[in-house]
C-alpha cells in the first residue's frame, strides 16, 4: 500500500503521501489561511481548529485537517 | 375485418392510443371498424373510397445489435434485428410485428403516421423495411403533425409527403448505431477490465454522453470536497420613515476584514442619512416564450419537484390524449400557423380559465412572445384547446403549467417601477431600494409560478434627513458550489451541447440506475467516482465533452445532407479503435481500481449498523447461498466471537439509518418498497418496543 494515499487509499504520485484531491484540499487551505489571516488574523492551529467546525468545508479538507491537527498535538 | 376490392393503405403509428385517435381523425364518420388480434388493437377506417388499415408499433421494433462474433471488445459489426430477440424487455413486440406482417398483405400504399421526429420516422422505416417487404418503402408517404386533434391529422392526411422523410431516418439510425458503438464497446471493455483484473464479473457502462455528464459531477464534487471556506462580513442597516422600517444595503456587499467592518458599524452608528439622490425606472419584463421540453422540465422540478421523466411521461400522455402539442420539442416558438383564438376558445370552457381567456380573446391581435429556439418539427409546447377528462395529479399540474404559460405568451407586458434612492451616511453610501408592479400583464395568466416580491417606498426629496438604525456587521462564510439538481443538470446538458431533447432525461436515469449517482441533490458513489476519475487517468478522451459535441454535430450534418450515415459510422469505428487500443493495454489497472470501488460499495451497502452485543463487530446484510434468503448477521461470526443475527425482511431495499435502537440498541434500518412510504424499524425481532405495540395497539 506504499503508492496509496495515507487518507483515503486512492493512488497516489510518489511526490507526496496524499492523492492528487487530498492535495488539491491541502492548497485550499493554504490559500483560505490567508484570507482567514487577512480577515481575522489568525495563526495555522486555531485557523484548523475553525475550518474543522465549518459545516461548509468539504470532507477531503477535513480529513486533512483531522491528520494536521493530530501531528500538532503530538 | 370486411375489406372490399378498394384501395387499401396502412397506415403505422407509433403507440396503439395514437393509433386510436388517427383512426378516428380519419374515419369518415368518425367510428372506425376495432379489432384486436394477439392483444394487438389495429383500426379499419374508410376515408372516401380508401380503406385504411390503422396499426401501431410499440416504440422501437428493432434495435441494434452484434451481429455474430463473442462477448468481447472491440466489436464494430452490427446490424438491426428483432428487439424480441435481442432483450427480454420487448417480448410484447413479438405480437405487434406478427400483425403488422399479416395485415401488410396485399396493401397498395403505406403511411408512416409515427410521432414526427427522428425516432418515429426511425421506427416505421424498420417496421416498413423489415416487416413489410423492402419494396414497401418506395410507397410510403409521411404524415407530419404536431397535435393529435382531429383537424391536425386530418391536415396532415392531406398534405402528407410524397416519400419517407430520409434524411430523419438516416440521422435516426446514425445516432442509434453510434450510441451502441460507443455504450457496447466501453461498457465491454470496463465490464471486462474488472473481470479480467480480479475474476469479479459486475455489469458496468459508460457512453459517449454518460461519461462527459458524471464527469460533471465529478469535477462539482471535488469543488465541494475540498472547498474551504473564508470569513467575510455583510454590513447591514435600516432606515424608519413615517413609522415604517426599510432595509438599507451598503455600497459594498462584502467586507473582507473584521477590522474594517467594525470600523463601519462604528462610522455610521447613530447617525443620520442625507438622501442624495432618487432615481425611478419604469421598465417593462416581456412574457417568457412557451415551453420547450427542456424549460418545462426544469419548471416543474422547481414548482413540483418532479424529475424530468416524470413530467416528460404526464405531458406524453396529455399529447396522446390529444391535450397539448408534441412535447419532444426544442421551440420556444408558436408559428403563425397555429389558431390561436380558436385554442384559447377551447380553454375558455374551462371555469378557471374562463375570465382570464376572455381577456385575451377581446384583444385586436394576438402575437405570442416568440423565444430565441426553434424547432423545425415542432412548435413550443401548447395546449390544443380540447378539455381534459380525467387526470392523474401529474397530468393535472403539467397541464396547467402549460395553459397558464401559454396565455401568459400571449399577455401584455408588465410594468414595474424600481426606485432607489442613495443615502450618504458620514461618508459612505447607502442605498434604499423598493420595487413595485405597476401593470401585472402576463403575470396575471401565469400567478400561481411567480413569486414577486414588492416593496413601495415613501416619497423621499433630496436633501432629507433619515434615521440610520440597527447598524451591524454580520458576519458570513463563503459556501462551496451547490450539488446539481436534475433540473440544473438537464441544464448543463443542454447548454454545453450533449445529448438531445430525447436522450438527455434517459441519460440521468441511467446514471441513477447503475448506482454511479444518488439523491435529489445530486452526488456521486464512491463507485461513480472512481469510474469516472480511472478513466479520467488513463482514457480521459472518453469524458470529452467535445468529442461529444463533434459527433452531435456530425449527427445533425447527417439531417441537414452535408454528410452521410456511412461516413459518420466510419468516423466513429475509426474514432474508438484509440480509445479501445488504451483501455486494453490499461486494462489491468482500471479493473483493480474499479474493483476496489465496487468492494466498498458492497461493503457500504451491506453495512447496517455496529453489533449491540459484542461491540465490535458490524451487523450487516448477508444473504444465504443455498436459500437466497437474507438476513442480518454479526461480522464477527466468522472469527467465532459473536453470533447475534437479525431476520430481515424479504422484499424491498435495505438501507442504514445510523441510528441505534433506543431500547434495545440494535440497529434501526430503513426500509424502501416501490409504491409504498418508506418505513424505520429496529432490526430486533424481540425489541421491547415491538412488544408494546403489539400489546397496546395491536
Amino acid at each position: 500500500m506504499e503508492d496509496r494515499c495515507r487518507l483515503c487509499g486512492l493512488k497516489r504520485g510518489s511526490e507526496s503521501e496524499y492523492c492528487r484531491y487530498h492535495q488539491i484540499a491541502i492548497k485550499n487551505l493554504e490559500v483560505a489561511h490567508q484570507d482567514w489571516n487577512k480577515a481575522v488574523g489568525i495563526g495555522w492551529l486555531d485557523f484548523l481548529k475553525e475550518v474543522m467546525e465549518k459545516k461548509e468545508t468539504g470532507a477531503w479538507v477535513k480529513d486533512v485537517v483531522t491528520v494536521l491537527l493530530s501531528k500538532e498535538r503530538f | 375485418m370486411k375489406l372490399g376490392l378498394t384501395r387499401r393503405i396502412l397506415v403505422i403509428c407509433e403507440k396503439p392510443t395514437a393509433a386510436k385517435r388517427i383512426a378516428q381523425a380519419l374515419d369518415d364518420d368518425g367510428v372506425p371498424e376495432e379489432y384486436r388480434e394477439r392483444g394487438v388493437p389495429y383500426h379499419i377506417a374508410r376515408r372516401g373510397s380508401v380503406d385504411l388499415i390503422v396499426v401501431s408499433a410499440l416504440g422501437h421494433l428493432f434495435v441494434v445489435a452484434q451481429d455474430g462474433g463473442k462477448w468481447t471488445y472491440p466489436i464494430f459489426n452490427h446490424a438491426w434485428v428483432l428487439g424480441y430477440e435481442a432483450d427480454k424487455r420487448l417480448s410484447r413486440t413479438r405480437n405487434f410485428i406478427e400483425v403488422i406482417r399479416k395485415l401488410s398483405i396485399g396493401v397498395d400504399e403505406y403511411v408512416s403516421a409515427c410521432d414526427y421526429d427522428m425516432e418515429g420516422s426511425l421506427i416505421a422505416y424498420m417496421v416498413l423495411l423489415h416487416v413489410c417487404g423492402e419494396e414497401s418503402v418506395g410507397l410510403a408517404r409521411r404524415m407530419r403533425y404536431s397535435t393529435l386533434t382531429e383537424r391536425d391529422l386530418v391536415n396532415a392526411w392531406s398534405e402528407m409527403s410524397d416519400t419517407l422523410d430520409f434524411p430523419f431516418i438516416e440521422a435516426g439510425r446514425s445516432r442509434h448505431e453510434v450510441d451502441w458503438l460507443f455504450g457496447i464497446n466501453l461498457s465491454r471493455a470496463l465490464t471486462l477490465s474488472v473481470k479480467n483484473a480480479t475474476g469479479f464479473f459486475k455489469v458496468l457502462s459508460i457512453g459517449r454522453v454518460q461519461g462527459p455528464t458524471l464527469n460533471f459531477i465529478r469535477e462539482r464534487e471535488v469543488k465541494i470536497r475540498t472547498f474551504v471556506p473564508t470569513p467575510y462580513w455583510v454590513l447591514k442597516a435600516g432606515t424608519r420613515v413615517d413609522g415604517e422600517k426599510y432595509p438599507l444595503e451598503y455600497e459594498r456587499p462584502s467586507i473582507d476584514n473584521k477590522r474594517e467592518a467594525l470600523e463601519l458599524v462604528s462610522a455610521c452608528r447613530k447617525k443620520h442619512g442625507v438622501v442624495k439622490a432618487v432615481r425611478k425606472k419604469r421598465l417593462e419584463q416581456l412574457p417568457f416564450p412557451a415551453f420547450n421540453l427542456g424549460d418545462l422540465q426544469r419548471e416543474a422540478f422547481y414548482k413540483f419537484r418532479y424529475s424530468p421523466r416524470t413530467t416528460l411521461r404526464a405531458a406524453e400522455r396529455l399529447y396522446l390524449g390529444a391535450l397539448i402539442s408534441y412535447p419532444r420539442t426544442s421551440s420556444q416558438r408558436l408559428p403563425p400557423s397555429i389558431d390561436l383564438r380558436e385554442i384559447l376558445k377551447g380553454l375558455r370552457e374551462r371555469k378557471e380559465y374562463a375570465k382570464l381567456v376572455g381577456v385575451l380573446l377581446s384583444k385586436p391581435r394576438l402575437s405570442p412572445r416568440q423565444g430565441r429556439k426553434d424547432d423545425p418539427a415542432h412548435p413550443a409546447i401548447h395546449p390544443t384547446g380540447r378539455l381534459p377528462g380525467r387526470m392523474s395529479r401529474s397530468e393535472v399540474r403539467i397541464f396547467d403549467l402549460v395553459c397558464r404559460r401559454f396565455m401568459a405568451a400571449l399577455g401584455d407586458p408588465a410594468v414595474r417601477e424600481n426606485v432607489e434612492a442613495n443615502l450618504g451616511v458620514n461618508g459612505h453610501l447607502f442605498r434604499l431600494k423598493g420595487s413595485t408592479i405597476l401593470e401585472k400583464g402576463w403575470m396575471v395568466y401565469y400567478e400561481p409560478y411567480i413569486r414577486e416580491k414588492t416593496v413601495a417606498l415613501p416619497p423621499l426629496n433630496e436633501g432629507q434627513l433619515i434615521p440610520i438604525i440597527d447598524v451591524k456587521a454580520v458576519q458570513r462564510f463563503t459556501k462551496p458550489p451547490s450539488r446539481y439538481n436534475q433540473g440544473s443538470l438537464l441544464k448543463l446538458m443542454e447548454d454545453e451541447g450533449i445529448g438531445t431533447k430525447a436522450t438527455r432525461t434517459e441519460i440521468i436515469d441511467t446514471l441513477f440506475k447503475r448506482g454511479y449517482i444518488e439523491g435529489s441533490k445530486i452526488g456521486i458513489t464512491d463507485l461513480g467516482f472512481t469510474v469516472v476519475d480511472t478513466l479520467s487517468r488513463y482514457i480521459p478522451e472518453i469524458l470529452s465533452i467535445e468529442m461529444t459535441r463533434e459527433l452531435e454535430w456530425d449527427l445533425e450534418s447527417i439531417q441537414a445532407g452535408r454528410t452521410t450515415r456511412e461516413a459518420v459510422i466510419e468516423k466513429t469505428v475509426e474514432g474508438l479503435k484509440p480509445i479501445l487500443s488504451e483501455f486494453k493495454l490499461n486494462e489491468e489497472l482500471i479493473g483493480s481500481e474499479i474493483n476496489e470501488a465496487l468492494r466498498r460499495e458492497a461493503r457500504k451497502s451491506s453495512f447496517l449498523g455496529m453489533c449491540p452485543s459484542c461491540e465490535t463487530g458490524e451487523i450487516r446484510v448477508i444473504t444465504n447461498k443455498e436459500t437466497g434468503k437474507r438476513f442480518a448477521g454479526c461480522s464477527n461470526f466468522f472469527k467465532d466471537l459473536c453470533s447475534v443475527s437479525y431476520p430481515l425482511p424479504q422484499r424491498g431495499i435495505i438501507q442504514a439509518t445510523g441510528k441505534a435502537c433506543s431500547e434495545c440498541g440494535a440497529p434501526i434500518i430503513k426500509v424502501v418498497r416501490r409504491r409504498r412510504r418508506p418505513w424505520e424499524l429496529c432490526l430486533s425481532f424481540d425489541c421491547p418496543t415491538k412488544k408494546r405495540v403489539g400489546k397496546d395497539g395491536g
